[in-house]
């Protein structure tokens, strides 16, 4: 391994070095037991490293969501500000329920199967699929639903609004008229 | 009960076979102490799933390194998607993936580091003092492609060693 030396990369050259790291961690590795406990929590529980990874790419989820959502009403819904603020106050709690549902998602795969040690990769995959469930029953169902009661209440306000004009027209003329 | 007991032996032949482990870990990360905990997780995880299926008990340390290089293949592919974190939590995981102080042993894994995952293997088994037999095993093939192969890694060391003498 000497660098200037022609035989620094032959194999047994790297081996005589790879035996003085493999006894460096042999000599740690035997001073750690795992326990029946450490077993069954590395089976079934996430790694902290992964549960943030996790709640991480679910915000950048959330995130994307939130903003095609608001680009969608900005160039599509706005009837007038009234109905911006309704969107943004029924989107505020939604954004917590789908964070929230994620977790839920990590915690009942593992009360429903807590004898099944599953790898937490797969458990990953299956938490983000559970949130983009949630999320396409939400811009399916729960929106278009919305949309359509808020717009019908759109109309009826501008209809009594038209009314009032009418109303106000007649007074106008009549007290012309008079 | 029958799973306590189960638990038991696995838990012995884990004792017994986790340096190997820990080492594999160590060559197929970036040394970085979450990640060498993360891959020996999922590792554990896979040996424990599979454990109840292995029928020749005395087959125990080709399984081992079966299951654990294909947890590794597979990590290192997720690992390219994700992001890293800095979260440090485990005393035992920093303590194994710290820098070992050896020059030599720093080389020896970033020369590890750029090989492809194929030779990376065969060298982490070879300098592992794992026979030629065992390797033909692990890697499912024979013993005479084995030597092929070997005699292939030690040219192309040759050629990365001539290519660093040029620069």
């Amino acid at each position: 391994m000497k660098k200037n030396s022609k035989e620094e990369l032959n194999l047994e050259a790297l081996s005589a070095v790879w035996q003085q790291e493999s006894a460096r961690v042999e000599e740690i590795v035997t001073e750690h037991t795992v326990t029946h406990a450490q077993l069954n929590r590395h089976a079934r529980r996430l790694s902290p490293h992964r549960r943030q990874l996790m709640i991480t790419q679910g915000y950048a989820l959330l995130g994307a969501a939130a903003l095609v959502w608001l680009i969608a009403i900005y160039d599509k819904y706005v009837v007038d500000e009234l109905d911006l603020v309704a969107h943004i106050v029924v989107a505020i709690p939604l954004l917590f329920v789908l964070v929230d549902s994620q977790l839920a998602a990590a915690s009942l795969f593992r009360l429903r199967i807590p004898k099944r040690p599953i790898g937490a990769a797969s458990r990953h995959i299956s938490c983000l699929t559970a949130a983009v469930a949630i999320m396409a029953v939400f811009i399916v169902v729960v929106i278009p639903a919305y949309e359509g009661r808020t717009m019908s209440a759109c109309g009826m306000h501008q209809r009594a609004m038209a009314i009032n004009t009418v109303n106000q027209m007649l007074e106008n003329l009549s007290n012309t008229a008079l | 009960m029958a799973n306590k007991k189960r638990q038991t032996e696995f838990l012995l032949m884990l004792d017994k076979y986790q340096g190997t482990i820990m080492k594999l870990c160590l060559v197929y990360t970036d040394r970085h102490p979450e990640n060498v905990k993360d891959l020996y997780q999922e590792i554990v995880c896979n040996l424990w799933e599979s454990y109840p299926r292995i029928r020749r008990k005395n087959n125990i340390p080709t399984w081992v390194y079966r299951v654990a290089l294909y947890t590794a293949y597979t990590h290192q592919r997720s690992r390219k998607r994700s992001v890293p974190f800095i979260d440090l939590d485990d005393g035992f995981f920093e303590t194994v993936a710290s820098d070992s102080g050896n020059e030599m042993v720093e080389r020896l894994y970033s020369l590890i580091d750029r090989l492809e995952p194929e030779d990376r293997t065969l060298l982490f088994l070879y300098i592992d003092n794992v026979s030629q037999v065992r390797i033909a095993e692990i890697l499912d093939t024979t013993e005479s492609a084995i030597n092929h192969r070997i005699k292939r890694l030690k040219q192309k060391l040759k050629k990365m060693n001539e290519n660093e003498e040029e620069q």
